[in-house]
């Protein structure tokens, strides 16, 4: 599920202002992820509270972009998301994460965890390294078929 | 307005101009030298890239678990990493799977343990447990943030253990991120690419006159797969319904099969990288010969190995 255009838009716009700001050669507050002076605020702002939610050990997900709406989370591998229960309303198989997930994060401890677009493993796969963090599906593939597509997940190897 | 500042703006005006005439040739579809095979591999993580990116990630496996192993903490080695290769057809189908699980829609699928190297943590006190977290990711866990093919960016572990293993690897971090993720990007899009290309929706015509003589009618195999997720439901998920979904699963193995569709596919991505955008073959090309560097390094250096 995409944001608004108006958050999205707003997003952008402080972006610009940072730019602006950091090409004047003002100073802003520093955060504890470096990842604050490239990104947009927006995504960094919503990183550092998403990551205070995320426990170690798993791999969390979230039904909007930039870690928005309700989170999930897996510390094992699951072959079919269509029985991963999910309160939130997603509207292609209500009820459950089966195409649902947006933004990713892998709080894993030692591996990628890989996410298939398919049950049981199957069709295209994605992978997060550990400690990594996707905000966007739709940016990263830049077509909205990809975005809320995801079905298993696996850690450590594919299948 | 002075002789001097009309030259200073016509001079500029020039420049601006050159660079978006510049900026216009580089965003056009791509010419010049036709990509080598180490660049169609990588955008459409085939050919030789299921190897040898098992490689670079089980390198920075080893060099994490050197890392960690190194602060005082025993953990039990990562799996070996290991792709699916796209230009394996029967591995792509699966068939064996197919007439198991069908589709793996209906099949009871509880959430397995987690591998002993992610259950390790677990293992630890709250204590020790904090100490695994502040040598593996780094004190406060710091991110980077890393450009993709835009607007994409993803943000990546830079401190502790990982962060130094990327580095290691790949020179810096930047470089590792980028190898690590644009060719899933690139390989996606040239996925739905291929997709809509005459020679794949040939190929496909000829899968889905295969189904009807099995009996089954589907525009596609995703579409087929669509249709039982949202029949299953409300299924009740009987015998009877598995049944059926085993039964579709196969026959599109099959016919994948007898038309080749996976490997049609794949070659229909593997010719488009040629078309596209200059800028973009030019990044495939510096992030392969990275990749070769990174590779020299996982296959000399003996930290690198398991």
């Amino acid at each position: 599920m995409r944001t608004t255009l108006w958050s999205r838009t707003a997003a952008f716009a402080a972006a610009a202002v940072l730019s602006l700001v950091a090409a004047l050669g003002l100073s802003t507050s520093a955060t504890a992820a470096p990842a604050a002076a490239h990104t947009s605020s927006h995504a960094a702002v919503t990183t550092q509270a998403a990551a205070a939610t995320c426990p170690s050990t798993y791999t969390c997900f979230w039904v909007n972009d930039y870690y928005g709406g309700t989170m999930g989370k897996v510390a094992g591998n699951n072959s079919n998301y269509m029985n991963l229960s999910n309160s939130s309303g997603c509207t292609k198989y209500p009820g459950t994460w089966n195409d649902c997930i947006s933004s990713i994060t892998n709080q894993g401890t030692q591996c990628t965890v890989y996410f298939w677009t398919d049950a049981g493993y199957s069709d295209r796969y994605h992978s997060v390294a550990i400690g990594d963090w996707i905000g966007n599906f739709y940016d990263w593939w830049g077509d909205s078929a990809f975005n809320d597509a995801i079905s298993s997940n696996h850690w450590c190897n594919p299948t | 307005m002075s002789r001097v500042t009309g030259w200073i703006l016509v001079g500029l005006l020039l420049v601006t101009g050159l660079a978006g005439c510049a900026s216009a040739r580089s965003a056009g579809p791509g010419h010049g030298a036709a990509p080598t095979s180490g660049v169609v591999d990588l955008a459409t993580r085939s050919g030789d890239w299921p190897r040898t990116e098992a490689l670079l990630q089980n390198a920075v496996n080893r060099l994490d678990e050197r890392c960690l192993r190194a602060a005082g903490f025993a953990v039990p080695a990562a799996p070996a990493v290991r792709l699916p290769d796209p230009g394996d057809e029967e591995a792509a189908i699966g068939l064996a799977q197919r007439r198991t699980i069908g589709y793996g829609i209906a099949t009871p699928a509880p959430a397995l343990a987690p591998p002993a190297s992610e259950a390790y943590a677990n293992t630890l006190s709250a204590l020790d447990r904090n100490r695994y977290g502040t040598a593996q990711f780094g004190s406060a866990a710091p991110r980077t943030s890393v450009t993709l093919i835009r607007p994409a960016t993803v943000e990546v572990a830079s401190g502790g253990c990982v962060g130094a293993a990327r580095r290691v690897l790949a020179g810096d971090l930047r470089t590792w991120a980028r190898l690590t993720y644009i060719p899933d990007q690139l390989d996606t899009r040239l996925t739905a690419q291929a997709m809509t290309d005459p020679r794949y929706l040939r190929a496909l015509a000829g899968w889905r006159s295969c189904l009807r003589g099995r009996g089954f009618s589907y525009t596609s195999a995703e579409a087929a797969q669509a249709a039982l997720r949202k029949a299953y439901p409300n299924s009740g998920g009987t015998a009877a319904f598995k049944r059926h979904e085993i039964a579709v699963a196969v026959a599109d193995g099959t016919c994948a099969r007898t038309t080749h569709l996976p490997t049609v596919l794949l070659t229909v991505r593997r010719s488009l990288v040629t078309g596209l955008p200059s800028d973009e073959l030019a990044l495939l090309r510096s992030l392969n010969t990275e990749r070769r560097a990174a590779l020299a390094r996982a296959t000399t250096d003996p930290t690198m190995k398991g």
